[in-house]
């Protein structure tokens, strides 16, 4: 009897125990959004920690959204600022969303990467990002850090690159999230 | 030892039944409505919706309309473009006004080239001056970083602006008149010295 117990318990524990930890509904409880822009004479680095987001994981996948005003970038210099937010059109298309989707890697822990896809909708533009990957770390039950860095091309949201001396900045804009999720409830989960 | 037997056949059965519940879980995910991902007025059950993040209208309105961004950034180019033709005239103002201080020395009474050079430049310096001030801005923004160092110099060269001109026309006067001119050759030079470092400075702070 008690070896069958013992059986049982073990045969059960996947299921009970380590059923997928990323299924559930989530929300970004706070995070860090960089922004690195590269010229000859200077590099300049602008910060947000405004963005918001939500995410869903079923057992098959997850889909998380993110949020952040373009004009809640701060570069330490306002008027940079201001031109930041007149070259991308942020008056106009004031958020720059990003959609992304990946696989429930299910039955498992939370994984230490996972490769998603991302859909980046700035600057009135939408640009496709597959394959990104995203580190993933477990800080607490219901909570996981995530990072990542996503190299945007200016060329693909038809941004102007400013420039300084006639030079313009690199059109590759690294962009480095940091950001804390928080698992809020499963009810609407499929 | 039976009722074992048939918990342990249990446990096997839901162990091994489970993936197959999971896979169909899987199937029913796939033939859901995929997830209109930038379609704000788009809403379902289950999906994701930028406008339930929470966004106010003051989180999302700008201060100065696209229209108002751009005329500002277009107005702050010919600042630009016009400030650093201003360096180039007062650059030159100075280098004339040391060599005219050294002719008027000699007895030289000519001071035409940079009297004419010194209203050259301040032109130049209100035209400058004019595109930022009337471009249009934010309300109630602080300025920061190197913009605010910028701002804060041109309160520096704003009225050494005035004063160096206005002393020159003074020393223009004397020198013409044959007048003595005391101090006031040095503390045209200080003045003059003082406009072209905090103009240079504010021209070097600045970036893109």
């Amino acid at each position: 009897m008690k070896v069958g117990k013992i059986v049982l318990l073990l045969l059960l524990l996947p299921v009970l125990g380590f059923a997928s930890e990323l299924k559930g509904n989530w929300v970004l409880d706070k995070s860090e959004i960089d922004y690195k822009v590269t010229h000859p004479l200077h590099h300049v680095i602008g910060k947000s920690t405004e963005a918001r987001g939500k995410g869903i994981c079923s057992a098959a996948k997850c889909q998380f959204i993110v949020a952040v005003p373009v004009k809640s970038f701060d570069s330490g210099d306002s008027n940079r600022d201001l031109h930041m937010l007149q070259i991308t059109k942020g008056a106009d298309d004031p958020l720059i969303q990003v959609n992304v989707v990946f696989p429930n890697p299910s039955n498992k822990a939370i994984p230490k990467e996972i490769s998603a896809d991302l859909e980046i909708l700035f600057a009135g533009q939408k640009v496709n990002y597959s394959k990104v990957k995203l580190g993933m770390v477990s800080l607490e039950p219901g909570q996981v850090r995530v990072t990542a860095v996503i190299s945007l091309s200016l060329k693909a949201f038809d941004i102007t690159p400013p420039s300084l001396l006639g030079v313009p900045i690199e059109d590759s804009v690294p962009i480095q999230l940091d950001m804390t999720w928080k698992k809020v409830g499963t009810s609407a989960v499929n | 030892m039976k009722k074992s037997k048939i918990i342990l056949s249990m446990g096997l059965f839901v162990f091994l039944v489970t993936p197959l519940f999971a896979e169909e879980t899987l199937q029913l995910n796939d033939t859901q409505p995929q997830l209109v991902l930038a379609d704000a007025g788009t809403a379902s059950d289950n999906s994701l919706n930028v406008n339930d993040l929470g966004f106010t209208q003051a989180d999302l309105q700008s201060d100065l309309s696209q229209k108002d961004l751009d005329t500002r950034s277009d107005m702050l180019h010919i600042h630009q473009i016009l400030g650093l033709t201003t360096e180039v005239s007062l650059l030159a103002e100075f280098v004339v006004g040391i060599t005219t201080a050294n002719n008027v020395e000699n007895g030289s009474t000519d001071t035409s080239l940079v009297s004419t050079l010194g209203y050259t430049t301040l032109a130049l310096y209100a035209a400058t001056a004019s595109f930022e001030m009337f471009a249009p801005k934010p309300k109630n923004k602080k300025q920061t970083g190197n913009t605010g160092i910028h701002v804060a110099l041109s309160w520096i060269h704003l009225p050494l602006m005035i004063l160096v001109p206005l002393t020159g026309d003074m020393l223009d006067d004397r020198i013409a008149n044959n007048q003595p001119l005391g101090n006031l050759g040095t503390v045209h030079g200080v003045l003059a010295t003082a406009l072209l470092v905090t103009y240079t400075s504010s021209l070097l702070v600045i970036t893109f």
